[in-house]
């Protein structure tokens, strides 16, 4: 009983550690840098846009998913692909896209296509992430959710030749609860890394 | 800024911290073998509810896995990520 009381102290001494360390230095920027991919924009067949949160009952985007539509529209307008795909689910999918369409018809989007997909994840049989598109799409996955592109890459390089295209690089000028956030996210990270390789999908 | 908020809540708690531990000492008579008692049941329960918060995680995680043998339907780790776990 006293080895065990011992063993919690440690515990949650260990942990304490990890909150101070996380909070107040940058260690979360350098391991969220590490598990990050180098970016590889070019030309390519598709540009497969990551979910990276939920759509709100009135279709607005979580913040890393705007980024990452984004600068996949931006990219599909640079004409590094003639096609856009996004990756994701949710329960309200079919009226969101009715209103990407109608917002869309309402743009000069040009000769691109653009598509909003249902559930990718089940389609492609890859798990968490897609797997969408013919070879080469550009993967807008990315920002502090960098470290999420490994995954992406690895799951899509099974059938196709992924070049990740990262929103953005890990910010550095962190307050301690964005530190803490970023940190709370890598180990995610990790642990879905741990998942894929054990489920087999990597 | 950041550095400006890392001083600011480090000072703050350091401050409260240092004055109740003079506080309790002189005011209140409370011996400092206390307080290091007081620190060991603290950490014990940081510690337990970090225990059950993975046991909570795995055993989320075997219910979504079950889930998904079971009924056919994919169901996301997503579910998981919650902070309130």
């Amino acid at each position: 009983m006293r080895a065990q009381s011992r063993r919690l102290e440690l515990l949650g001494f260990a942990v304490i550690v990890l909150f101070v360390i996380g909070a107040f230095t940058p260690i979360a920027s350098f391991v969220a840098t590490s598990l990050g991919v180098t970016p590889q924009i070019a030309p390519g067949d598709a540009i497969v846009g990551l979910a990276a949160g939920r759509v709100s009952s009135h279709g607005t985007l979580s913040d890393a998913s705007l980024r990452r539509a984004v600068h996949g529209v931006d990219l599909l307008l640079n004409g590094y692909a003639p096609l856009l795909v996004f990756s994701g689910n949710g329960p309200d999918d079919s009226r969101v896209a009715r209103r990407a369409r109608r917002t869309l018809r309402g743009a000069d989007a040009g000769d691109p296509h653009l598509f909003g997909s249902q559930d990718d994840r089940r389609r492609s049989g890859a798990g968490e992430d897609p797997a969408v598109g013919p070879r080469g799409p550009n993967d807008p996955a990315g920002h502090r959710r960098r470290a999420h592109a490994p995954r992406g890459v690895g799951v899509q390089a099974r059938r196709v030749t992924v070049l990740p295209a990262p929103v953005n690089e890990a910010e550095w000028d962190l307050e301690p609860h964005g530190r803490l956030s970023l940190l709370h996210r890598t180990a995610r990270e990790l642990a879905a890394l741990l998942y894929y390789r054990a489920a087999g999908y990597l | 800024m950041s550095g400006l908020i890392t001083v600011l809540i480090l000072g703050v708690v350091g401050l409260t911290s240092v004055g109740f531990y003079l506080l309790g000492g002189h005011v209140l008579g409370l011996s400092p073998r206390q307080l290091r008692g007081a620190v060991r049941v603290m950490l014990e329960c940081v510690g337990t509810i970090v225990v059950f918060s993975i046991v909570n995680l795995v055993v989320g995680a075997a219910l979504i896995v079950g889930i998904r043998l079971v009924s056919g339907h994919f169901v996301s780790m997503y579910l998981l990520e919650d902070e309130t776990w």
